[in-house]
């Protein structure tokens, strides 16, 4: 058998098995092959209907991005991704979900908010971590090869 | 014998050296650029009295350890009994930084493992650990006199790193 016509075969064996159950549901009015289908295709609707209705507010709650937040999430994975997770050692902020990481991240997004630039939030981090901190470490002469000791990806 | 093979059998033990030097190596240390910087300022509340707050500036004037651990640390555990110790021979105080731990959970390990510090403060969301440069715990920091930190341990404290480096620094600052 050819994958297709298996694939054709399970179909038509689903629907024929929820066709059943539906038609063996008590019902008041009659039952039919065509009772059932409009059934399952009002259910569909109504729960599809019930779903924008929930949909709608929640939406509303949390309120539609603007291009400034935009702006602020990319900035903050551009920068967290420049960032070592210190925990994981091989991965960034913006891959890694070790504690720290998560952390960093929202001092990340939390600096952005305050309006610091790329800049000072680089240094804040370096200032506590050590250029260690950064994935990609600038090379300099007063290393005592603290970075040849780190893992490179 | 053929003067060409000396050339390669001189980098492979060259590269042997260095490959051997690498493995005493701990990739996990990361050197704080903190050492020799003022300690970072913070007014936490205390463990165990949190309508009082505690910050650097109140120990001024004396040499003080800074030990960052947790009720959920597994390594806590391991140095605990040596802090202990170390807080009943009263040589240095020792600072407990709470670090994002619920305070229940913090005094119920203190009570069970025994209560080595002089005064524990509550970081609960980690803001002041990302301010020491904290990335794991324990910790513990040397702190000096004018308030400037002096040293670094990543890692539980044990008896050796007491002996040899923490305790001579620490009499040696207390001198000063």
């Amino acid at each position: 058998m050819t994958l297709a016509a298996s694939f054709r075969r399970m179909r038509e064996s689903s629907i024929a098995s929820s066709q059943r159950r539906w038609i063996r549901a008590p019902r008041s009015k009659p039952s039919g092959a065509g009772f059932a289908g409009t059934t399952i295709a009002m259910r569909c609707a109504s729960v599809l209907a019930l779903c924008a209705l929930l949909a709608v507010p929640a939406h509303a709650a949390e309120g539609v991005p603007t291009e400034q937040d935009r702006a602020t999430q990319s900035r903050a994975t551009a920068i967290a991704e420049q960032l070592r997770c210190l925990v994981c050692q091989n991965q960034t902020i913006a891959d890694s979900n070790a504690e720290l990481a998560v952390d960093l991240r929202r001092q990340v997004r939390e600096q952005i908010a305050a309006g610091r630039t790329d800049r000072e939030i680089i240094d804040f981090m370096t200032a506590r971590y050590g250029d260690f901190v950064l994935y990609r470490p600038p090379f300099k002469a007063r290393d005592r090869g603290d970075h040849a000791r780190a893992p490179d990806p | 014998m053929n003067r060409k093979l000396l050339i390669p059998l001189a980098l492979f033990v060259a590269l042997v050296g260095f490959l051997l030097v690498g493995l005493g190596l701990n990739p996990r240390e990361v050197p704080s650029p903190l050492v020799g910087k003022p300690a970072p300022d913070f007014k936490l509340a205390q463990l165990h009295q949190p309508e009082r707050m505690l910050g650097p500036t109140d120990l001024k004037g004396q040499v003080w350890l800074l030990n960052v651990w947790a009720s959920w640390c597994v390594s806590c555990r391991v140095e605990h009994p040596l802090l202990v110790e170390l807080s009943k021979s009263k040589v240095v105080p020792l600072v407990g930084l709470n670090y994002k731990d619920k305070p229940n959970e913090g005094l119920a390990w203190l009570a069970q493992h025994g209560n080595p510090y002089e005064v524990s403060v509550v970081d609960r969301d980690g803001r002041v650990g990302i301010d020491w440069g904290v990335y794991g715990v324990p910790e513990t920091f040397v702190v000096d006199k004018a308030g400037t930190i002096r040293y670094k341990h990543i890692g539980p404290v044990d008896a050796a790193a007491l002996e040899k480096k923490i305790l001579p620094l620490v009499r040696e600052l207390q001198k000063s």
